[in-house]
């Protein structure tokens, strides 16, 4: 009896320490509230009811990043090139960050999304690279800018202070993403070396959270389903109907059963508009059905619902 | 303000912060990517170490219409560093603010509100349109939050609790005091051994 009481407690405090040692939360996003206070971004979790900054892909998929060459900048491509790449290829999200080419520009609210190293900037001591954001109404970033501390001795070749791995950081911080408590996720809030350069799954988590959220217009398209889990098939969708013009700014395709899809589109008006939108399907050995739904959206176009 | 006097004015302006802190419980959570720096290091290195309230700010673009700053004023409750005067206020310019339907975010940067008190760590520098203005240097590991703890202390939590920090050369990357953050004593006498080992010309560890 004792001694079972004695397993019993062993077992709970096994158990309570393996609680504790659980993250109590994975990824955050990053909110912009001004009400009040000079802010750096508050931490909310992707359902908060406030929102998070966020890009609209539905707007322009492709985030382009301009680098400033002078300083340390010349060097530094390859890790522009891999820190993008890494969450460009994040699935079921359509942020593509990519590299625009060389800009004498930086640190500025000019409309282009520079990365630069820097003497100054608000970044020097202790700040080793800083990230700022631009917002509009409903927290849409228009702009971000990244500046590093030019006295830092910046790496590339895998050892520390490792310039890839510290940029993918900042570029999850310029797509509206917070810290996560997940270990060795690259948005943890603590530098762990070069590893940060791939993301985890985690870090997956939160960009396709803002996708989901702000993306586009999520459609359940009611007809065929019958894509196996080993093929491939391509959905093709066309919008119509009434209401003002809209414009169709990217087409997702689908493979693998997946009955969701997203359809981004930009309608010219903020008043409420009319869809109709039909999709084929179209699989390896042709086409296999139809599927539309009628879709109203009221308010704001790029909302989704 | 002199050394012999410190303690007791602290004494009194404990009590104050205490009821101005209430039950607020927050958590500050910042990012960007900084250095870990200790609190000596951080009284040392900075050339102002202010505990104030923050009774008014205002974002506006700089001179060339390049960026978003915002001014804070600071009411201090008391100076431990630096030139600034109990009862005269001092201003604060920050990167970031939003000005008409524009908000700039300085991920990571210092962080503050109207009415809540703060222990701020400041110094001269340039800022983009800006030179020779008194900032946050070291962002949000220069300020930490005053918030009464459950069992009604003092705390003082760093902005930089949550942030993206490389470690310091003792190989130590949480912020002092971590989330809990630190007990409001331990934190003056840091900052006292600081800026006594400033004073004196020796370097601080980190």
């Amino acid at each position: 009896m004792k001694r079972s009481r004695i397993s019993a407690l062993v077992l709970a405090t096994v158990l309570g320490l393996w609680l504790a040692a659980l993250p109590l939360q994975a990824y955050t996003m990053l909110q912009v509230s001004q009400s009040g206070r000079v802010t750096s971004g508050a931490r909310v979790a992707c359902e908060h009811p406030g929102g998070f900054a966020h890009w609209n892909p539905a707007r322009n998929s492709n985030i382009q990043w301009w680098m400033n060459h002078f300083n340390q900048g010349l060097g530094k491509i390859d890790a522009v090139r891999g820190a993008a790449a890494a969450w460009t290829n994040v699935p079921n999200a359509d942020h593509r960050p990519v590299f625009a080419g060389y800009s004498p520009f930086g640190w500025a609210t000019d409309g282009r999304n520079t990365i630069i190293f820097a003497n100054g900037n608000g970044c020097t001591g202790s700040c080793l690279a800083l990230t700022a954001l631009v917002t509009q109404n409903d927290q849409e970033i228009i702009e971000s800018d990244i500046t590093f501390n030019n006295a830092v001795n910046w790496q590339t070749n895998g050892t520390d202070i490792d310039t890839q791995a510290v940029l993918t950081h900042e570029f999850g911080h310029s797509l509206g993403i917070h810290h996560s408590s997940v270990p060795r996720a690259t948005m943890e809030p603590f530098y762990s070396g070069p590893g940060g350069r791939t993301l985890a799954v985690d870090d997956h988590s939160a960009l396709q959270c803002s996708q989901n959220r702000y993306g586009y217009l999520r459609v359940r398209v009611h007809g065929p389903t019958s894509i196996g889990p080993n093929e491939t098939g391509t959905w093709i969708c066309a919008a119509s109907g009434g209401g003002p013009p809209y414009t169709h700014s990217w087409l997702k395709t689908s493979v693998h059963g997946i009955t969701r899809l997203g359809f981004g589109m930009r309608a010219e008006t903020s008043d409420s508009v009319s869809f109709n939108i039909v999709c084929d399907v179209i699989d390896r050995d042709g086409r296999i059905g139809t599927g539309h739904r009628f879709v109203t959206v009221s308010g704001h176009p790029d909302h989704p619902f | 303000m002199e050394r012999s006097t410190w303690k007791a004015k602290l004494g009194s302006l404990m009590l104050g912060l205490l009821l101005m802190a209430g039950s607020g419980l927050s958590s500050p959570s910042e990012a960007t990517t900084l250095k870990r720096m200790s609190v000596e290091k951080l009284a040392a290195t900075n050339t102002s170490v202010t505990i104030g309230t923050v009774v008014e700010s205002r974002s506006y673009w700089n001179e060339g219409g390049t960026f978003i700053l915002t001014d804070v004023v600071i009411e201090p409750d008391a100076v431990l560093k630096g030139q600034a005067v109990r009862g005269s206020r001092m201003v604060l310019t920050l990167m970031g603010g939003q000005v008409d339907d524009l908000a700039t975010v300085i991920v990571g940067g210092a962080s503050f509100e109207l009415g809540k008190s703060y222990v701020i760590f400041s110094s001269v520098s340039d800022l983009p349109g800006a030179p020779s203005v008194s900032t946050v240097r070291d962002h949000s590991q220069g300020v930490f939050e005053l918030i009464q703890s459950a069992d009604g202390h003092l705390r003082a939590v760093s902005q930089a609790s949550d942030q993206h920090l490389i470690a310091d050369d003792r190989g130590q990357k949480s912020a002092p005091g971590g989330e809990r953050g630190m007990d409001f004593d331990g934190l003056l006498r840091s900052i006292e051994r600081g800026v006594s080992t400033d004073k004196n010309g020796q370097g601080v560890s980190q």
